[in-house]
């Protein structure tokens, strides 16, 4: 063995006194270890598992009951969109539309009641706005 | 006291008269072991201590697979490389590298004894990754077999020679810039 360090006079005799110390310091310490029965290591595992389990659970039944609720044909993206297509002329929520699809098309008086009606308006306004 | 006789001494019921033989046997041996990996005799003095507690505690769960040696240096750098990953945090902290730290160690060590080029040697190791200082100073220091350290290290003989091998070069090259200068 090849050192190239040294240690103070005496030093292994009293380390060997301090290691032979350890079992009287430590017994209890490695009772624990030992005598750990199976189910303690592994409860932390099970209590995870358990856990995210349950967040699956949860998740699943949530999500399930939000989708069972909701209209098939008619999802929340499409009620969004309805609200922001305009009723008289639909084509002017697109920006890159035809030229001519703005300029052909002139609202007609029944597309004028339509938006009336869909907008809220009293049934005895429009009709005065009709006759006049 | 052979590690056959401690250990049947140890089933027999005499456990704490066979701790202190392992005491007796392997103290010395796993404190040059230690202190060729982190280099001072303070910190090889405390992790001596961890490791004389954890052999302690482990014992009853030896079941003699491996040799009963090998057992108490897997424990001990096992223990010896933990310390040094946790230096190396603490070095970055105070921006300093762990090899750097190492090195003011060796210089500043009032119990080195060896000679100038054994200091650079020494100096030159504490560069290498923790395995191949490792792997280096069980082979060079300690003159175990590649089979011996092979079942310390639970790593194969050949992937043991190549990183000695690597170890050697970059202690060479070390050294000659080192002796040039």
């Amino acid at each position: 063995m090849n050192n190239i360090y040294k240690v103070p006079d005496g030093y292994f005799d009293s380390l060997q006194k301090r290691l032979e110390a350890i079992p009287s310091q430590h017994t209890e310490e490695r009772a624990s270890v030992v005598a750990m029965p199976l189910w303690t290591r592994v409860r932390p595992y099970v209590a995870l598992a358990a856990c995210m389990l349950m967040a699956f659970f949860i998740g699943n039944f949530f999500l399930g009951r939000n989708q069972a609720s909701a209209p098939a044909e008619f999802g929340l993206q499409d009620y969004y969109m309805a609200d922001l297509i305009p009723v008289t002329n639909p084509y002017a929520i697109y920006d890159d539309a035809p030229m001519d699809l703005y300029t052909m098309e002139s609202s007609s008086e029944d597309d004028v009641v339509q938006y009336l009606i869909s907008s809220g308006t009293s049934v005895d306004y429009i009709a005065y706005l009709l006759n006049q | 006291m052979t590690d056959k006789e401690i250990l049947e001494l140890y089933h027999g019921g005499q456990q704490q008269r066979a701790f202190n033989e392992i005491v007796k046997n392997y103290s010395e041996r796993l404190y040059w072991h230690v202190r060729s990996l982190v280099c001072s005799h303070e910190d090889t003095d405390d992790l001596l201590q961890d490791i004389f507690v954890k052999v302690w505690t482990a014992l009853p769960s030896f079941r003699g697979d491996a040799q009963f040696f090998t057992w108490l240096y897997r424990i001990a750098t096992n223990v010896a490389l933990n310390f040094l990953n946790k230096q190396k945090v603490r070095s970055a902290l105070s921006f300093e590298s762990l090899s750097d730290s190492l090195e003011r160690k060796v210089d500043e060590d009032p119990w080195f004894n060896g000679n100038e080029v054994e200091l650079e040697l020494s100096k030159a190791i504490q560069k290498l990754p923790q395995k191949q200082k490792a792997v280096f100073c069980m082979r060079y220091y300690q003159e175990l077999s590649y089979e011996e350290i092979s079942e310390i290290m639970g790593t194969s003989v050949g992937a043991l020679k190549a990183s000695y091998h690597f170890a050697y070069e970059k202690i060479k090259k070390e050294l000659k810039e080192k002796i040039s200068v």
